[in-house]
Order: C-alpha cells, then sequence, then structure tokens
C-alpha cells in the first residue's frame, strides 16, 4: 500500500509521539502505525497508531488495571489517528548456547522413509524445497504418484518428464541418492499450478498427512468450511475457507500465469498464520472428515492469507484418484521434539492408529 | 452466512467472469473470486478484487455485477515455495 508523504510524515510524528509517552508503560510492547485489526482481521480500510499490549483490559477490569498501574490511559486519538490497541507479547526468536533447549530439528525436512504429505521435496536442479502433497493413483496404470504444485516438481518452464524429484529437496540437503520419484505430468497448461511424479520404488510413499493422519478422500470447498494442513515450512496450520471460484493472476520468475478454480483460505484466529514458503503443494484438509478440498500453492503474509487449488479440478485435470487407504504395518517415529532426556514420538501402530508417546532416551 | 441456491451461484460465476474480463489485466489485480464479504455488510457471499496496491481511483470498479456487492480487498500472493 502507498501512503502519500504528508500521511507518512504525520504517521510518523503520530507514533514518536505515542512513543514518547506511553511505550516505557507497564503492559505496553509495542507502538506502530498500520491497519486496525479487528476480530483477528486487519481491516484494510482504516490505518491506525497501533498501540500493542501484553494484556487487553476491558470493562470493570480495566478500571482495576488503571487504579493499579497495570496498564497505562490510552488516548482514543494520537497525532490525528484513532488508536488501535491489539493484544501482542513479543520475544525474540534466537537461539543461544545458554538456552537449555537444544534447537528443535524440523523432521519435516529431513530424509523419510516411508514418504507421506507434509515433508521437503524439490525438483533436481533448483535450490529450494517444497512440500509432498499426498499419495495419488494414476487412473490409467494404477501407478502410485506423488502430487505437488508444477512449481515445486518442475519450477521450469523447460522441464521435461522423467526430471528427479528429491527428499528431502535441495535446499534441506536432497542430492542424487535422494531420488525417490520422475516428474510425469503437470497441470499448468489449463491454468492449475499441480503436477505428478512417478514413484522409483527406492521408498514407499503411505497416504498420511505429519501429524494431520490419512486423507479420507476428496470433498468440495465451501465458505465457511474449517480446514487444515501440513506443511514443510509451518508444520499444522489451521484456516477458514473465505473464498472459492476464484482466479488469480501469479508472478512465476519472469512471467504472469493466470491460476484458475482457487479457493482463498485466512486464518481461525488473531494473529495465527496459515501458510508461508515452502508450503506449497501441501493438501488442505476439511477438519470434519479429513477430505482433500485444495492443492496449497501460493499466499501472503500482510494481510495473512493462503491460496489453494480446488482439488477436484487438480484430480480430474492429471487424471488420478486419491489415496484413501490405510495403511498397515508402519512403525514409524516420524516425530521427534527434543525435552532434554526425552522426546514425544507420533508413532503409527500397526494398526493404523495414531499414538502419542514419549520415549526416554 | 446465508447458503445462496444454485441459480445465485451461476450468477455469481457469470458476474465474476465479466469482472474477469474487465479487470484481470489491470496490473494491480492479482485475484477475483467468490466469497466473505470482508466488510461484513452482506450476509451473502459477494464478488471479491484482490489487489496489490489500494487505489480505487485507479481501477474501475463497479458497485454491483448483476446485483452482487463488488468488494476490493488487499492481497499480493506469491508461490510459496522455500528458497532461502
Amino acid at each position: 500500500m502507498a501512503l502519500d508523504t504528508q500521511t507518512l510524515a504525520r504517521a510518523r510524528r503520530a507514533v514518536q509521539r505515542a512513543a514518547s509517552t506511553l511505550l516505557f508503560e507497564k503492559n505496553i510492547t509495542m507502538i506502530d502505525f498500520g491497519w486496525r485489526i479487528r476480530a483477528g482481521q486487519l481491516q484494510t480500510d482504516e490505518l491506525t497508531v497501533r498501540v500493542h499490549v501484553a494484556r487487553k483490559f476491558s470493562g470493570d477490569a480495566l478500571g482495576i488495571a488503571l487504579e493499579r498501574g497495570d496498564t497505562p490511559e490510552i488516548p482514543p486519538t494520537i497525532g490525528g489517528f484513532r488508536v488501535d490497541i491489539p493484544e501482542g507479547h513479543y520475544t525474540p526468536h534466537l537461539w543461544s548456547w545458554w538456552n537449555w533447549r537444544r534447537p528443535v530439528v524440523n523432521p519435516r525436512s529431513e530424509r523419510a522413509d516411508p514418504l507421506r504429505g507434509g515433508i521437503s521435496i524439490s525438483d533436481e536442479r533448483h535450490r529450494s524445497y517444497g512440500t509432498l502433497g499426498g499419495k495419488v493413483y494414476d487412473r490409467a496404470t494404477g501407478q502410485p504418484m506423488i502430487l505437488s504444485n508444477w512449481h515445486v516438481l518442475a519450477a521450469d518452464w523447460r522441464a521435461r518428464p522423467g526430471q528427479r524429484i528429491y527428499q528431502p529437496g535441495r535446499l534441506d540437503g536432497g542430492t542424487a541418492d535422494d531420488t525417490v520419484a520422475v516428474l510425469t505430468r503437470d497441470a499448468m497448461d489449463i491454468s492449475l499450478d499441480a503436477a505428478v511424479a512417478r514413484l522409483t520404488g527406492d521408498r514407499d510413499l503411505i497416504n498420511d498427512q505429519v501429524d494431520l493422519g490419512p486423507v479420507t478422500g476428496v470433498g468440495l470447498p465451501e465458505l465457511g468450511m474449517q480446514v487444515a494442513k501440513s506443511g514443510r515450512r509451518t508444520g499444522v496450520t489451521h484456516g477458514i475457507v473465505a473464498g472459492v471460484e476464484g482466479t488469480a493472476r501469479i508472478w512465476y520468475d519472469n512471467l504472469y500465469r493466470i491460476i484458475r478454480q482457487v479457493v482463498t483460505i485466512e486464518p481461525r484466529w488473531s494473529f495465527a498464520q496459515v501458510s508461508d514458503a515452502g508450503d506449497s503443494g501441501s493438501f488442505w484438509l476439511d477438519e470434519a472428515d479429513n477430505r482433500a478440498i485444495g492443492l496449497h500453492f501460493a499466499g501472503s503474509n500482510v494481510p495473512e492469507r493462503a491460496l489453494a487449488i480446488n482439488m477436484q479440478s487438480v484430480l480430474t485435470a492429471l487424471d488420478v484418484t486419491l489415496s484413501t487407504e490405510r495403511e498397515r504395518p508402519t512403525t514409524q517415529a516420524y516425530q521427534r521434539r527434543w525435552t532434554g532426556a526425552s522426546f514425544d514420538a507420533a508413532v503409527h501402530t500397526n494398526s493404523g492408529r495414531r499414538v502419542r508417546s514419549t520415549v526416554e532416551v | 452466512m446465508n447458503q445462496p441456491d444454485q441459480s445465485w451461484w451461476a450468477r455469481a460465476r457469470y458476474a465474476r467472469s465479466q469482472l474477469e474480463t474487465q479487470l484481470l489485466n489491470h496490473p494491480d489485480v492479482t485475484l477475483i473470486d467468490i466469497g466473505i464479504d470482508p466488510q461484513r455488510i452482506s450476509t451473502t457471499p459477494v464478488l471479491r478484487v484482490h489487489v496489490r496496491r489500494r487505489d480505487p481511483a485507479a481501477l474501475p470498479l463497479p458497485e454491483e455485477v448483476d446485483g452482487i456487492p463488488v468488494r476490493i480487498i488487499s492481497g499480493d500472493y506469491q508461490p510459496q515455495f522455500g528458497d532461502s
């Protein structure tokens, strides 16, 4: 959003004034200038001076907090701008040697056997990573395949069938030794950012989304539907379907492409993240029954929003069907969170039911 | 949110395709979809024009198409592969 220089100068003066009087008061965590936040959504029609507080008080609690000095009195306007008071407590995202916890290794970025949805993957030529979406079957041959985006599996207008696919992706350390599939076909020519890759047979692919479980079928996105995805970058995130049947104009490296059948997904909670770079290729699932409704391919951070492509359109275009079988027997600890002397492991039992347990190490 | 019937959806799809023809080549337009009213005024879905920069003066935006309200919302979208 472009601000004229006069408004920007007024905004800077207002923020400086607010900072000089409020920033060092108890309960104030940050002061900035931006869109108003209402019910967790950015209201892009109103610019405000935002006084972020660690804890937001209202009603009688506000009166008591003011009396006790737990929060300062905040004026309704500063420098001619309305004041918004969002809640936010911020901490540095640093890891340091004196921190007793070891940095968490993201298991989604590591080599996985068997393969499953939600882990790192890339083509052989680009130093990048996206997300392995899930398992599908070729309708013609019955062969199992990986479904993800065109820009994850092909990623280049010159890409040809047979291009090797690495797991983990190249940016996560994948090499030719990690080849798991070869590019088979894509749907970019009919404005769908989707592609499939045939497995080489080196590793199995199972119907399972890390931390979400198996896909049960394909569903149609509906406005208001609550959905979740499991992606390489941001893990499991939750959202709500806010738009359907969209047509987008997206910049791919060196040219614009039209993408059709776009589903728009927004956060369900204030300040929640729905996706980030590296989540491309993830499946969005209906939280009610784990049916896949969309293939994630793009997003924006301000405002936080994810874009997916209608899953039924993707399957039809690529002439594949979703795997819905319950895999068994598989015993695979795929998630580790170090907690000193033990780690939590999400384990698939022989019955196919996922359980959590703490394993001593 | 009201769930419109099939005839409403047919009308909305046609209206969306009309908006696409008019606006999708505009350099600031990134997405046109049918969705929840960002202003929470309409209880039925609306046509939404997502724009890279909010500059309505430069965008010939109708208030409605075939009786369906049109809203403008911010959104600048990129493919989400990890490369850094």
